[in-house]
């Protein structure tokens, strides 16, 4: 312990890549408990439980867990997506369920380490490109971006494959600068645990590509007319990533040991031709392409802070600039975010998951804005030259800064309905019919009213709350155990509806079913419902 | 070297924008109004809202807030209507400086501020008004339901089920309690389904059967020009279907006045059936033209 202390001394910027990584986890963990569940984390619950019971088996009878028959069993749920996370969310659960005062938030708990470990990353990547102030802006600018908080409480896999796109990468932009064989190696392994948490992880070869030729392809060219041996320009983390990505990926994705091909197939299927999703875009709900090309970038400007988004295109010229140091590491950003938005430029790809699809560009966005900010500082103290210029950093952090940690903190816990004021905030986007929130989460927001009004051992039809989910709020303690979560309104006591307007037939069937139209209880953001609840009358 | 002074001023300029940002989502989160003038515009909206206008919220995302508060004033004939024409005027309620789109040819007649909130009555210029609602009357009973096959009539009598179906998040529109019942368990009921807008209209469900119709058969509709007619199924469950699912005629007297036919994805399809004659018993018949079909829905009303 002395050890480390005595190297963070003599490493201020390593106490700050720590405090940022405790100081975000914290936040995390202590906002977690107002947050409720998505869908989605339903579904993962039940399936981290049930690869947990695995391990659990692998532990005491191995042979036995071991049998393709039994690895099937357990592995089968959600085998539309990878296990890396799932795992994770298993483990934590398993060495940390009494550390935590909730169920939940154990299996949280490996998203926030990652998310909180993306904001750290973001720093010392940027602390060492950019210097300290760069690195601080740009870590914070992403931690405080209202939807990047909000994803990352979640136990879900898109904070985590932000995390790993930004560590993979950074791995893989350290080991064409050193000579050090271990930043092969650990290209290689990363990639296999990007590939393990998400299909993202399927456009990062592309990155890799675009890239190299941005940076090498004109040189490579020269080789290849001059008859040298331009294959020496190939970086050998590709070799890594081809060879041990894969390696891990296989390994640590037991449903993958047996049919691998067919199995394969299958998830990449699953993918490639994934059902389309109703998403409100500018007040016109979307189930089917042609989807709306725009939706990205408007969804961007208005749910990030406009400052981060300005200091991004400000850090984008500087970097763009012939002139610009970095210009590797610069283009290895710009080529991230550009793949991480390039699925988006067709008009065939799904649109239901919001800004979420394309979260690994935030960390590069925020390094761009880290590098504006530097800028925007050197241009500041040529008017105040005589100030102090740690000062003017300040100064110019905290008004950078500032909006956005209010912005974020504001949202919570209806991050998925926060918007920027460029659009108006939540009653402008309401009003230009942008999507209010999906999955089914704030039923927590009127956890009161139904933990108030239900009947004991009353039936609650929970709409878009995963029946996983309704189960883990009563775990948590969030909802009265001797209530029932049901499908069936006709059966129901008190009914939610989440409003998106494609699912407005299921308001009407409660209209139809308890005879009145008033709700009994809203939850609003900001003045905009979001969800409400129903109690039949007796 | 200096720096070019605009594009040093611009940079400079960046944290201001920040503070600007965090003003200006300091006005917006704080704008809209909030569950107290909500309820303290309940009292005042029914004094102001003349009986049969129905409350139009603008923007539209804040009519769930406004329902709450005043109940009364959201009647399931005007809430759920099948057009806009039929009504003389409507009560606006509009925030945030909001207009309905949908009021935008009506004047404003008079209006009122009550806290947040802009309040005005406008007038359709235009009215058409409603002599009978064949939708109200299936709801009174005032209605015979018989399955037709080849001209052979069977009754599907009223009845009384202990409660609602209802399909939830993906299933089928709400099944009331209070139903015809024709052969094979099929239904006939005023229940709701929602437009290409998502937007909720009141309508007779009509569950067909393969082969033959249903139909419904009304004796003391009284005269008036023509009857105005809408079809279409819940939006959301057939809104892939494009080709003709359904047809509805309408007989006046025994007379054909026409058919009209919907697909899913047509959505809330408004139509139109001149009278001629005299007046007399009018049947609506219902039939299958594409197997399998959704819950259709049909709402008709003498204008």
């Amino acid at each position: 312990m002395k050890r480390v202390t005595a190297w963070l001394a003599r490493h201020p910027d390593a106490w700050l890549s720590v405090a940022l990584f405790v100081g975000y986890l914290s936040l995390l963990l202590a906002t977690s408990g107002s947050l409720g569940f998505m869908r989605d984390e339903g579904f993962y619950f039940s399936a981290a439980r049930s690869y947990g019971a695995w391990f659990e088996l692998l532990w005491n009878r191995p042979g036995e867990a071991l049998s393709p028959a039994v690895v099937d069993r357990y592995w089968a749920v959600n085998h539309e997506h990878p296990s890396l996370i799932k795992s994770l969310f298993a483990l934590s659960n398993h060495w940390f369920s009494g550390v935590f005062p909730d169920t939940s938030s154990s299996f949280r708990f490996p998203a926030m380490v990652l998310s909180s470990l993306a904001v750290a990353l973001t720093f010392a990547w940027g602390r060492r490109v950019l210097g300290r102030a760069g690195g601080l802006v740009a870590a914070l600018s992403f931690a405080f971006m209202p939807h990047v908080f909000f994803h990352a409480h979640l136990a879900c896999f898109d904070l985590p494959v932000a995390a790993l796109w930004l560590a993979t990468s950074y791995v893989y932009v350290r080991s064409l600068e050193s000579k050090h064989r271990g930043w092969l190696l650990a290209a290689g392994v990363a990639y296999g645990l990007l590939l393990d948490t998400k299909h993202n992880s399927w456009i990062f070869p592309f990155a890799l590509l675009l890239h190299f030729a941005l940076t090498e392809g004109l040189p490579l060219l020269q080789d290849v007319a001059r008859g040298a041996a331009w294959w020496r320009r190939l970086p050998l983390a590709w070799l890594s990533m081809a060879m041990l990505g894969p390696v891990v990926f296989f390994a640590l994705w037991p449903w993958l040991w047996r049919d691998t091909a067919l199995r394969l197939r299958e998830y990449v299927a699953f993918h490639t031709g994934h059902e389309y999703y109703n998403m409100e875009f500018l007040g016109r709900t979307y189930w089917k392409p042609p989807m709306p090309r725009g939706y990205a970038w408007l969804m961007t400007l208005g749910t990030v802070p406009l400052v981060t988004l300005v200091l991004a295109l400000v850090g984008g010229v500087a970097a763009a600039r012939k002139s610009a140091e970095n210009r590797r590491v610069y283009a290895f950003w710009a080529v991230s975010i550009a793949m991480s938005y390039a699925p988006w430029l067709s008009s065939g790809t799904p649109i239901f998951g919001g800004t979420k699809h394309w979260m690994t560009a935030y960390p590069f966005l925020a390094l761009f804005a880290g590098l504006g900010f530097t800028r925007v500082v050197a241009a500041v103290r040529t008017f105040k030259p005589r100030l102090p210029s740690a000062a003017v950093g300040a100064a110019c952090a905290a008004c950078v800064l500032l909006g956005p940690l209010v912005m974020t903190l504001h949202a919570h816990p209806f991050g998925l309905s926060a918007y920027t004021p460029l659009v108006g905030g939540a009653p402008g986007a309401a009003s230009l019919g942008l999507n209010r929130a999906f999955w089914g989460y704030t039923t927590q927001s009127l956890a009161p009213l139904i933990n108030q009004r239900a009947p004991r051992r009353g039936v609650v039809y929970v709409h878009d709350t995963a029946l996983q989910s309704f189960a883990m709020f009563q775990e948590d303690g969030r909802l009265r155990r001797d209530l029932r979560g049901s499908l069936d309104i006709g059966a129901s006591d008190v009914a939610l509806f989440h409003f998106e307007p494609h699912m407005s037939r299921v308001e009407q069937q409660i209209w139809v079913d308890y005879g009145f139209f008033a709700p009994d209880a809203i939850a609003a953001f900001d003045g905009v419902p979001i969800a409400w609840a129903y109690v039949r009358k007796r | 070297m200096r720096s070019p002074l605009l594009p040093t001023l611009l940079l400079g300029l960046v944290p201001l924008l920040g503070l600007g940002e965090l003003g200006l989502h300091q006005y917006f989160a704080t704008r809209a109004p909030d569950f107290q003038d909500y309820a303290a515009l309940a009292p005042e909206l029914s004094k102001l809202k003349p009986n049969g206008a129905p409350v139009v919220v603008a923007p539209a995302w804040a009519e769930p807030l406004v329902r709450q508060a005043a109940p009364a004033a959201f009647p399931a004939v005007e809430l759920m209507r099948a057009d806009d024409r039929a009504f003389a005027s409507f009560v606006e309620v509009s925030l945030l400086g909001a207009h309905a789109p949908e009021l935008s040819g009506f004047a404003i007649e008079r209006s009122q501020r009550v806290g947040k909130f802009e309040v005005s009555l406008r007038k359709n210029p235009h009215p058409e008004s409603t002599r009978f609602d064949f939708v109200a009357a299936v709801d009174r009973g005032e209605v015979e339901v018989f399955n037709d096959f080849e001209g052979q009539r069977r009754p599907c009598p009223a009845r009384q089920r202990p409660r609602t179906e209802t399909g939830g998040l993906h299933g089928h529109v709400a099944y009331p309690r209070l139903r015809h019942e024709c052969s094979g368990g099929r239904l006939v009921a005023v229940s709701v389904i929602e437009d290409q807008s998502y937007r909720p209209h009141r309508c007779v469900l009509t569950q067909l059967p393969d082969n033959g119709s249903v139909v419904l058969r009304f004796n003391a509709v009284p005269a008036s020009a023509r009857f105005v007619g809408f079809v279409g199924f819940s939006y959301f469950l057939e809104r892939d279907v494009e080709s003709d699912e359904v047809a509805l005629s309408v007989s006046e007297a025994g007379q054909a006045l026409g058919e009209q036919r919907a697909a899913g994805a047509r959505g809330w399809a408004r139509f139109e059936l001149p009278r001629s004659g005299e007046p007399g018993a009018v049947e609506v018949s219902v039939r299958r033209l594409a197997r399998p079909s959704g819950d259709f829905c049909f709402a008709l009303e003498a204008r």
